[in-house]
């Protein structure tokens, strides 16, 4: 069967007058019809780069991609002119973004700014545009519609405008949907509301999501399938239980930890991976999370790791996967992070 | 409502303070007007004195000075017998606003014009040519790109007369000269407005709409882009009527500005001081119509108090 | 694939450490690096240090003195012995132009050290102390800026009478403004932070404070003012000069030379062309080593 996205080896890199940065490299993955897949990581970890690379959103110069396919409904869109390009977008498929206070022009209405998208893919009339319009308001849970139109977008808070971007995204029908942190900018009950919007939707319209986040949390509970990429590189990708119950990667098991939990009751206290996330500029030759990984080995900093099939859906790249690596168990892997959480803890106090 | 009247009462009170300060510095200078020329009986001085009101106390004169002022009379100059430097001013206004007026239009199609088109196409070579004409627009004072056209492309080339006015052939040298550093100053805000802009979180929404570039250029990014420009045009009308005064100076435009720079050497102060305060009133009124334009400009700043910006 | 035996041993710590420090430049060294990468600011500053050594040193070489005249030699056409040629009274344009630059870069870099100390301690005070004080500062501030420099510059020079000190004077007096606003603003900001508490809860006093913490953290915004300001001040000068109000004869600067030039343009407009080609040589090379200076001390600025 065909997926709906099919990325291959994709590779994109920005251009600095420093050298060249590496956001992404070698980086594939597909998407199905009606599924929502989940990618996480810490930021700058080459997600955003990914998905801007799917829409033809890098900015060139100074980005450029460098290799790799990626197929949309079969059609190779890194071949395909930027006008077809902008036909695709905001129809076929749509993005929102992060911060939604600063996604929405402000010298033009929410009403311009909805419309507009109706005009330029599917020819409507002003009385048609109109009524479509409000009736996606009205799916996201803006009710007042017509009101709602003509206001700019410094009237309205932050979890409305971040209903409009969807309603926008959405006004066109598309088969899939990009959401680039949705809800990182806001608060914490509106994040939930959002969330709860984008699973609503996605139930009603059949649409396929990819949901970026730096929350495990959030994928939980949203995506079938996940992949957790760091600096540049898918490090781990499968099934949501295979990522949950028996992850392969000492990073994936250093996010995994840093999710809060309720039902923990021994340890409220959330704990962060010790060390800063890599350099790009300056890739390292071998795995770029050696240097906070805790179970770090001398291979690890002199060979990039391969993925591995773990089983059918689930994959790492980790050198602790080859055959001759010492085999942790999980009690050493929980003393090992300790450990290093306790120094790290103690430096930045 | 509120904060344009007190714009206004400002704007008074910035006059006043122009008023009051060319009157002290007037009357700081050592020597009456009239002293440096061929030493004249004691009795005519006083004669003049008296006539142009020197012998009355300071603060009598401040009074009637401001009082004269506040009915827009000027009185009568010390060098041009028999004329009041209102017949002055109003004779020079004409000339001096419709080069003004022109050297706008000019500056702020030209320089919007040029920035945008430096941005979309940035770092390429047609963005190369822009800033470097922009540099020199920037850099060469206006003096001396006034002398230089009249020099080669009035006495050299005989493209436009050197001098004079009367025709409108005469005027075009004396608005390039005028404008070419507003145009720069335009262009090189627009540009930079511009590519601010293009990197803004809400120009990656439009593309991801797919709208058309046209579309994201004129729709989503110009308007924005134009509000740097519009914090500008205060120093800028301030720079058209200041540059008036040598351009006109050296083209030979009998307007405000040739006054002002003949009466300087001519100790002529009643004509320093109507000029002066003349262009301060203008001012005020242009920065109130530019920060107004500003609100028009953006949604979100409201005519309630002072805007951060 | 390569494997060796101790593959497979742990990655020891100092190693560790050395890949997560892989890099690291300090802010000094990026703003150089990416000044120097800036072409045009080169360009403006090996331009600048040439005109500095032309005007400052090459006095010395040269037979002639700017001011001595020779009627003999009138009107001169540029040849070997005056290269720029002469004027209508003999006398040499390239010692004249020698002469005129050195005046102009004393106007521009002088007057820049009086308006950086007035604009130091009026926005540092205004910033720093704040309040009811601050805020008359700011009306004072206000009501100067609404009217063209220009405009104060002439009417100071009409009172003061033309002259080298008057200039230095009346730019000091009035060109401070824009930099005791950026001061302020950089005070204001930096006033909230909390190294600047930790310093107050130690005893600094005021003075301490604003020289030891908050002027060496707004060093960057003071240097980009700094070097827009020089070519203001030379402009300035320049244009008193060529209206008749700044250096008197027999002193000369390049506003006076250009201003002489123009009379006798129809004929010998070479007395025009080489003074004006300095002025703009220099303001073309001040202005590109500001531009330059802002980019590279300004991470906000750039892309």
């Amino acid at each position: 069967m065909q997926h709906l996205l099919e990325v291959d080896n994709l590779s994109t890199s920005f251009f600095t007058y420093a050298g060249e940065i590496r956001a992404v490299s070698g980086v594939s993955f597909y998407v199905d019809e009606g599924e929502a897949l989940g990618i996480v990581g810490e930021s700058g970890c080459g997600k955003s780069v990914t998905v801007k690379s799917i829409m033809g959103l890098i900015p060139e110069p100074p980005g450029k991609i460098i290799k790799g396919q990626i197929n949309f409904r079969g059609q190779n869109l890194l071949a395909l002119p930027e006008k077809k390009m902008a036909a695709l977008r905001g129809k076929a498929m749509s993005m929102i973004f992060q911060d939604p206070m600063t996604s929405l022009n402000p010298v033009l209405t929410i009403g311009q700014q909805m419309i507009e998208v109706l005009y330029r893919h599917e020819g409507f009339g002003k009385r048609e545009a109109f009524a479509r319009t409000a009736e996606f308001l009205d799916m996201v849970g803006i009710s007042d519609a017509r009101h709602c139109l003509k206001q700019y977008p410094h009237e309205f808070s932050g979890g409305m405008r971040q209903r409009v971007m969807i309603a926008t995204a959405l006004l066109c029908q598309p088969q899939l949907l990009i959401a680039d942190e949705p809800t990182t900018a806001l608060d914490v009950t509106i994040q939930a509301q959002i969330l709860e919007l984008l699973r609503d939707l996605k139930k009603k319209v059949n649409l396929s999501i990819i949901l970026i986040t730096h929350d495990l949390g959030v994928v939980a509970g949203f995506c079938s399938r996940v992949i957790v990429m760091y600096g540049g590189r898918i490090v781990e990708s499968g099934l949501v239980q295979d990522i949950f119950k028996s992850a392969q990667h000492p990073y994936t098991w250093g996010l995994l930890r840093s999710i809060p939990r309720l039902d923990n009751t021994q340890r409220t206290r959330l704990i962060p991976i010790p060390g800063t996330p890599p350099d790009l500029l300056h890739p390292a030759p071998g795995c770029e999370f050696a240097a906070r990984c805790p179970f770090a080995m001398n291979i690890c900093n002199e060979q990039v790791p391969v993925m591995r099939q773990i089983n059918s859906g689930h994959q790492a790249a980790c050198w602790l996967l080859h055959p001759q690596a010492p085999k942790l168990n999980i009690a050493e892997r929980r003393s090992r992070y300790e450990g290093t959480s306790h120094s790290g803890g103690r430096k930045s106090c | 409502m509120r904060y344009i009247f007190g714009r206004i009462v400002s704007a008074i009170f910035v006059v006043w303070f122009v008023i009051t300060l060319t009157f002290m510095l007037m009357h700081a200078i050592p020597g009456g007007p009239f002293s440096s020329e061929k030493v004249l009986p004691p009795a005519i001085i006083d004669n003049i004195n008296e006539r142009y009101h020197l012998n009355d106390p300071l603060l009598k004169q401040y009074l009637d000075y401001l009082k004269n002022m506040a009915y827009f009379d000027f009185g009568p100059s010390y060098r041009y017998q028999g004329r009041t430097v209102n017949d002055l001013l109003q004779e020079g206004f004409p000339k001096t606003a419709l080069l003004g007026l022109s050297a706008t239009i000019l500056a702020l199609f030209g320089g919007v014009a040029m920035g945008v088109t430096a941005a979309l196409k940035q770092n390429k070579m047609l963005d190369y040519v822009i800033i470097f004409l922009v540099t020199i627009g920037i850099s060469v004072p206006s003096f001396v790109l006034a002398t230089f056209l009249q020099y080669y492309i009035g006495y050299e080339l005989h493209w436009f007369p050197p001098l004079g006015w009367g025709e409108v052939k005469n005027i075009i040298l004396p608005v390039i000269a005028l404008s070419a550093y507003p145009v720069a100053q335009i262009a090189r805000l627009t540009r930079a407005g511009m590519l601010d802009v293009l990197t803004q979180d809400y120009i990656r929404t439009a593309k991801a709409k797919g709208l058309a570039k046209s579309t994201i250029i004129i729709r989503h990014a110009l308007k924005n882009a134009l509000t740097p420009v519009v914090t500008f045009l205060g120093p800028f009308f301030a720079y058209i009527l200041t540059g008036n005064f040598v351009i006109e100076y050296v083209f030979n435009i009998p307007g405000i500005g040739q006054f002002f720079v003949t009466s300087i050497s001519n100790r002529d102060y009643p004509v320093i001081m109507g000029t002066t305060v003349l262009f301060a009133a203008l001012l005020v009124t242009f920065n109130l119509l530019a920060d107004i334009i500003y609100t028009l400009l953006d949604p979100r700043i409201k005519l309630t108090g002072r805007e951060g910006a | 694939m390569n494997i060796r035996a101790d593959s497979f041993s742990p990655l020891p710590k100092d190693l560790k450490k050395a890949i997560s420090e892989r890099s690291a430049t300090t802010f000094g060294q990026d703003a150089w690096q990416h000044f120097r990468k800036n072409y045009l600011a080169m360009g403006g500053l090996a331009v600048l240090v040439l005109i500095m050594v032309f005007s400052i040193i090459g006095p010395f070489f040269s037979q002639f003195d700017y001011a001595s005249n020779d009627l003999m030699k009138t009107n001169l056409f540029p040849d070997w012995i005056h290269p720029f040629g002469t004027d209508e009274l003999g006398r040499d344009i390239l010692s004249r132009t020698m002469y005129g630059t050195r005046i102009s870069l004393l106007i521009g870099f002088g007057s820049v050290v009086i308006n950086l100390t007035i604009g130091i301690i009026y926005g540092g005070i205004s910033g720093y102390l704040g309040g009811r004080l601050d805020n008359l500062m700011q009306r004072i501030i206000d009501i100067i800026f609404s009217i063209p420099d220009l405009l104060y510059v002439i009417l100071l020079m009409v009172t003061f009478g033309a002259g080298i000190q008057n200039i230095f004077i009346v730019l000091g007096l009035i060109n401070w403004v824009p930099m005791a606003r950026i001061v302020r603003g950089q005070v204001l900001t930096l006033r909230e932070q909390e190294f600047i508490l930790a310093a107050r809860i130690l005893g600094a006093g005021t003075g301490k404070i604003l020289f030891r913490h908050l002027l060496p953290n707004s060093i960057g915004p003071i240097i980009i003012v700094s070097a827009l300001q020089i070519p203001t001040a030379i402009f300035m000068e320049a244009f008193l000069s060529f209206i008749g109000l700044g250096i008197q004869a027999p002193l000369v600067s390049l506003g006076s030379l250009v201003a002489n030039g123009r009379m006798n343009i129809p004929s010998y407009s070479y007395a025009l062309f080489f003074p004006a080609l300095t002025i703009a040589l220099l303001m073309l090379s001040l202005n590109f080593i500001g531009d330059g200076l802002r980019d590279a001390l300004d991470p906000k600025l750039r892309r």
